[in-house]
């Protein structure tokens, strides 16, 4: 059964760049446009292996999903990647204290962002 | 020394090209420009920032024509909110090189969200900030970016700032934790 991946973005462009991204590692995705809408996709899908969040979103932040989601016990251990064009520091280690595997800038490499989501997703697979 | 203004905007100038190239292969810088004309329908998209004594923001125009090809060449469908979305997204992406330049600098850019709308016969007035134009070629068109901003008397670049103030990436790479 291919991995689930969901991606999070308001912008549907970036939506459809990330899915076109990791179709050839056989990912499912599951979009979600910001935070509340990523909640709510998320419990749809019990079976997520990665979530690739944007950072500013309109009615829920990328870190505030994040700080949400590491909350509910169903997510623990779920990879978490962030997806924006932030660079700030400070932006960045609130993510890892949230326990973000991973923070790229955008525009992103395609390759790079299909190897980073076969390698978290793997762990989750093995777990 | 430049005045802030002009280092704001000689950073988004080198930035343009590198922004526009995530839709179109064949984007190009063409300079500094003067307010476009009206070009019948447009797409337009605008951001907002603001940090300690400085506000402004970042518009994007251009015709339908190259929204369409930018959407085409992104290998999206090209409707209304397609275009939106793109020119939208291309005005954030810029709006974060500039912030992410500035973090060197001791400032610390808070960016908004971008809207973006068609519209038939754009024109963006000037208003009490300094402002300016630059022209992109892309998608075998072209497309206007503009960047105002005013700032208070004591708005300063802090070039003392610790290099940890820096960026932590540049566009395209990825940290992992």
């Amino acid at each position: 059964m291919a991995a689930k991946v969901l991606v999070i973005d308001d912008s549907m462009m970036v939506r459809q760049q990330v899915k076109r991204a990791l179709a050839g590692g056989g990912f499912e995705i599951v979009e979600a446009q910001d935070g509340i809408d990523a909640l709510e996709k998320a419990g749809q899908h019990a079976d997520i292996a990665l979530v690739i969040c944007d950072v500013n979103m309109p009615r829920m932040s990328g870190l505030e999903f994040l700080a949400a989601f590491r909350q509910d016990a169903r997510w623990k251990g779920i990879p978490t990647v962030m997806l924006t064009t932030e660079a700030q520091p400070e932006l960045v280690q609130r993510a890892k204290s949230l326990d973000a595997k991973g923070w790229i800038i955008k525009p992103f490499k395609p390759e790079l962002l299909l190897a980073a989501a076969k390698k978290l997703a793997l762990v989750v697979a093995a777990a | 020394m430049q005045s802030p203004f002009l280092e704001f905007d000689s950073i988004l100038a080198e930035s343009i090209a590198d922004a526009f190239l995530t839709y179109s292969a064949d984007a190009s810088y063409a300079g500094a420009c003067a307010a476009p004309a009206a070009i019948g329908v447009s797409v337009v998209a605008s951001i907002g920032f603001a940090a300690d004594g400085t506000r402004g923001n970042l518009t994007i125009v251009g015709p339908v024509s190259t929204a369409t090809a930018l959407c085409e060449a992104a290998g999206s469908a090209a409707g209304a909110a397609e275009m939106c979305d793109v020119f939208a997204e291309l005005s954030n992406m810029l709006l974060g090189r500039l912030k992410n330049r500035l973090l060197g600098r001791g400032v610390t850019l808070l960016i908004g969200l971008p809207t973006a709308e068609t519209a038939h016969d754009v024109r963006v007035q000037a208003g009490e900030s300094s402002s300016s134009w630059h022209m992109v070629t892309a998608g075998g068109g072209a497309c206007h970016v503009r960047l105002a901003a005013c700032f208070d008397d004591d708005f300063a670049f802090d070039d003392q700032a610790p290099e940890s103030n820096g960026a932590m990436a540049a566009e395209g790479e990825m940290l992992f934790f």
